[in-house]
């Protein structure tokens, strides 16, 4: 049984170091597992966790797995750590800042307001936000899935969701306090390995998780220095 | 499948890999003295033990040492000439002018066609001078062209598994043919068997179907690619430790074991050769 590497990353994170994952996975059940544990253990470590759902109806898939994991989803709800978000559907760079930026206020107003309803005289300082989710839904997949009878995947989508991935490792990572993970589902991951956008991807983050078919994964980082 | 080779001398720079405390090493000079004599050469072996006790070995083997040493179609240079490599601070020159002089008088005496040499490399082993074995064996170059001469660097593998992955990837770039029980030379050249290894050695390490992505990973972000990974394994190495971080040394060690494992003298192998 080779060693779980791609785990043993997840458990042993610096996001200091890794502040941008992308994760490319087949199974989307293995991909959440994936995506509960990096939150569990921010959670656990006492940061603040944020899940961007594409749809309103994944809501109580992503809460019920959530517990199921072992989540404890309303202590952490209550106590402003942990937070559910619908992306309705970001067309470009703006609406991202926008909506993103929206997310990112409520989840602060939340915690502030739960140390405020305890009486604490002065609130704890916001501790580092996990979180999971992207901008624009199946930019990069080879079949576009259909959403309202409209399929998702054109060109113009991916060149914007490259364009959100390349602001967001230049310009916000710096000084983010946290880590993120970009998710991106595909048929055959190492069928795209050779497509440009592959690399232009893998450039504009820190490190990749790879969950192949009848694997346990890899997690490589691609930090430069 | 893996053919016999054809006479010797080959005119190569070989090597092989056999177990010390085992047979494979007297089974190894045994034949490699029987198929040098029968293809009308004589053999030179350098060995770091006494000659007496190497030739009541090669007797154990059933073979009439007496007989070759006699004819002068064995010679066993003893502990002395080994150490002096030392005394020649491992000097690459200095060392192929010890060997070819003697190669050129043992090939008067006899008459024979040719010489096969056979050399243990242990004592840059002992010395710790590592450094100083690689340079020695890459001024031998894979071939001795024009020359009818054969070397055979004969590793332990005790030896051989000290080497890091870079260093072995040089051995292996260094030599013309690797040499397998029965007479069987294989060439490593190019570099389909090495990354095959590497390939597997991956998934073995980290799970089926990784390597593939780590490996197209490495050439996306550092453009490390086949040839490099051969041809620069000093990058090869270090980047897979950048991009896998404490994980690569377990990494490293499966493709070192699963290299050794493939060169065994001993192995019984299926794995194709290009002749």
């Amino acid at each position: 049984m080779p060693y779980n590497q791609l785990l043993a990353f997840l458990d042993y994170l610096d996001p200091t170091i890794h502040k941008h994952i992308v994760m490319f996975y087949e199974e989307p059940e293995y991909a959440k597992l994936v995506q509960f544990r990096f939150l569990s253990n921010g959670l656990t470590r006492g940061e603040r966790a944020m899940y961007v759902v594409n749809d309103k109806q994944e809501m109580p898939l992503i809460q019920r797995g959530m517990i199921e994991y072992g989540i404890d989803f309303d202590k952490y709800s209550e106590k402003g750590l942990l937070q559910l978000y619908v992306n309705d559907g970001i067309r470009n760079l703006e609406e991202f800042k926008q909506v993103y930026g929206m997310f990112f206020e409520d989840m602060e107003e939340k915690f502030l307001n739960y140390h405020q309803k305890q009486n604490h005289i002065l609130p704890p300082a916001l501790p580092p936000v996990r979180g999971v989710g992207l901008a624009i839904v199946d930019a990069f997949a080879e079949k576009g899935r259909e959403r309202n009878g409209e399929s998702l995947r054109t060109t113009a989508n991916a060149t914007t969701q490259l364009q959100i991935e390349r602001f967001f490792h230049n310009e916000k990572c710096p000084s983010f306090d946290g880590s993120w993970i970009c998710s991106y589902q595909m048929d055959n991951i190492n069928a795209h390995m050779n497509n440009q956008w592959m690399a232009d991807i893998l450039n504009s983050h820190d490190a990749v998780l790879f969950l192949p078919k009848l694997s346990n994964g890899i997690a490589l980082s691609l930090k430069r220095e | 499948m893996i053919p016999v080779a054809e006479s010797m001398p080959k005119n190569s720079h070989s090597f092989c890999i056999v177990e010390e405390s085992d047979c494979s090493r007297s089974t190894f000079i045994a034949e490699t003295i029987e198929r040098a004599v029968s293809d009308d050469c004589a053999v030179i072996l350098a060995s770091e033990s006494n000659p007496d006790s190497v030739a009541e070995l090669l007797d154990r083997e059933g073979l009439d040492s007496s007989l070759y040493l006699n004819r002068g179609l064995l010679t066993i240079l003893d502990r002395h000439f080994v150490y002096s490599m030392a005394k020649a601070r491992f000097d690459a020159n200095e060392l192929s002018n010890k060997w070819f002089p003697l190669s050129s008088k043992v090939k008067k005496k006899t008459g024979c066609k040719g010489i096969v040499a056979i050399g243990p490399p242990r004592v840059f082993f002992e010395t710790n001078n590592l450094d100083k074995l690689i340079e020695y064996e890459k001024s031998y170059g894979r071939r001795f062209e024009g020359v009818p001469f054969e070397a055979i660097c004969c590793y332990y593998s005790n030896d051989f598994s000290k080497l890091s992955l870079n260093n072995i990837i040089q051995i292996l770039d260094y030599h013309e043919y690797v040499v397998y029980q029965g007479g069987k030379y294989l060439r490593w050249h190019p570099n389909n068997i090495i990354l095959a290894i590497i390939n597997s050695a991956i998934d073995n390490a980290l799970g089926s179907g990784t390597s593939s992505l780590l490996l197209k990973t490495l050439e996306l972000i550092y453009n490390i690619d086949s040839d490099k990974i051969v041809g620069q394994p000093e990058i090869f190495e270090d980047k897979l430790r950048k991009v896998l971080g404490i994980t690569a040394q377990a990494a490293l060690d499966r493709i070192r074991i699963e290299i050794i494992n493939e060169l065994s003298y001993l192995r019984n192998t299926e794995r194709g050769i290009d002749q």
